[in-house]
């Protein structure tokens, strides 16, 4: 017994350290400071829509070039968004991608 | 594209043909009754089903996921479960069925009817097929699992059949962590049998889940589920522990998850081994 509660405390501490800020970082946090409700409502979108189907994933971990040709429209379609949520999270995707260039 | 094609080949044909043969020779005879409507039913709804619409997944078939459908989504779910190995009866096999339609009422909230819940048992007096119950669930989102947050969910479900009632009410938790996510599902649930529904008796069940997520489209994890029956609602009887992994894919309109459990306690009137299929698609 005492051999699994310490190896849940493991776990739960090595999950704990995971920073899933950076899975779909909050608008206040990117370098953009114009259309700010418009990335809300991206971001709002890319956590709630995406995640009916399977996890938000890390936004970083695609390029520009893939959202833009491989994932995003195919993903717009499936998920039936409006054309305003299309824009807001296409915008939000932009400016994540955008910022961890300046980052980098 | 979609299920009924595949690599731009119309799969329809072949899946008929398929659905007929297993239905018809494949089989032995005695089988025929589990199989008979069971092929053909299922191929009819997938021919029926869109191309390229979203689909709700299931990444573990034996516990639920906060996860609601969107508002106005229809999916339909072919469960299969199988249970063997029973120590206090080597010829015991059973086959559940269950149709299930899915809607999202809401983009929180969705229901579900279980058009028809049935078996086929074999034990060493006996072999069987007949009609269970049917059912309607729903499920309330509390709170959407996201990076930001923790998803909650509450899960009621009333069952109805030949000499048999059942209510199950579930909390539903899921924690998402980039591509890990960390399931807990809580099961309370009275069973009224009998003629009069007079044997009546409760479980309490405990559900754990971890799963990882390589790639959006597939999903693998392990999961522990933890029963605990009381008969008459009065004293407590074994508890029985089962793990085993699961896999789940994820395509255009359709998905799939799969999961063996082995029960790990020494309960000789509980099966071994059970192995549960879904298959869900999105109208």
């Amino acid at each position: 017994m005492c051999k699994i509660l310490i190896t849940l405390a493991l776990f739960f501490m090595f999950v704990g350290c995971m920073d899933v800020t950076k899975v779909a970082p909050k608008v206040n946090t990117l370098k953009t400071r114009t259309n700010i409700a418009m990335l809300e409502l991206g971001r709002d979108v890319y956590i709630n829509r995406c995640t009916k189907c399977h996890n938000a994933v890390r936004i970083t971990r695609y390029s520009q070039k893939q959202w833009d040709n491989e994932i995003m429209e195919e993903m717009i379609f499936k998920s039936k968004l409006t054309h305003e949520q299309s824009i807001a999270v296409t915008a939000y995707v932009r400016a994540v991608l955008e910022n961890s260039l300046i980052e980098n | 594209m979609g299920l009924t094609s595949f690599m731009g080949v119309d799969m329809i044909p072949l899946l008929l043909i398929l659905s007929l043969s297993i239905n018809k020779s494949w089989r032995p005879q005695r089988r025929q009754s589990v199989f008979q409507y069971f092929f053909p039913i299922f191929f009819l709804v997938l021919v029926a089903i869109p191309k390229d619409a979203a689909a709700s997944s299931r990444s573990t078939p034996w516990l639920y996921q906060p996860r609601t459908m969107t508002k106005g989504e229809v999916e339909y779910e072919q469960w299969v479960t199988w249970k063997t190995n029973k120590k206090s009866d080597s010829r015991f096999e059973e086959f559940r069925f269950r149709h299930e339609i899915e809607w999202g009422v809401t983009d929180a909230f969705q229901l579900a009817f279980y058009v028809a819940d049935w078996r086929h048992k074999r034990t060493s007096t006996e072999e069987h097929t007949y009609f269970h119950d049917i059912a309607v669930e729903a499920i309330y989102q509390l709170q959407a699992p996201n990076p930001d947050q923790l998803g909650m969910a509450l899960y009621g479900e009333v069952k109805y059949g030949s000499e048999f009632f059942e209510l199950e009410g579930k909390l539903l938790f899921e924690k998402e962590l980039d591509q890990i996510n960390l399931l807990y599902n809580f099961t309370i649930e009275a069973e009224w049998e009998g003629q009069d529904f007079d044997e009546d008796k409760g479980k309490i069940e405990n559900a754990f889940a971890i799963t990882y997520q390589p790639t959006p489209a597939l999903t693998i994890g392990a999961q522990a589920i933890w029963e605990i029956e009381f008969p008459d609602w009065s004293e407590q009887a074994d508890d029985v522990v089962s793990i085993g992994p699961s896999i789940s894919y994820l395509s255009d309109g359709w998905w799939i998850s799969v999961a063996p459990l082995f029960q790990v306690t020494n309960i000789d009137t509980e099966p071994d081994l059970q192995i549960r299929l879904l298959i869900g698609v999105d109208f």
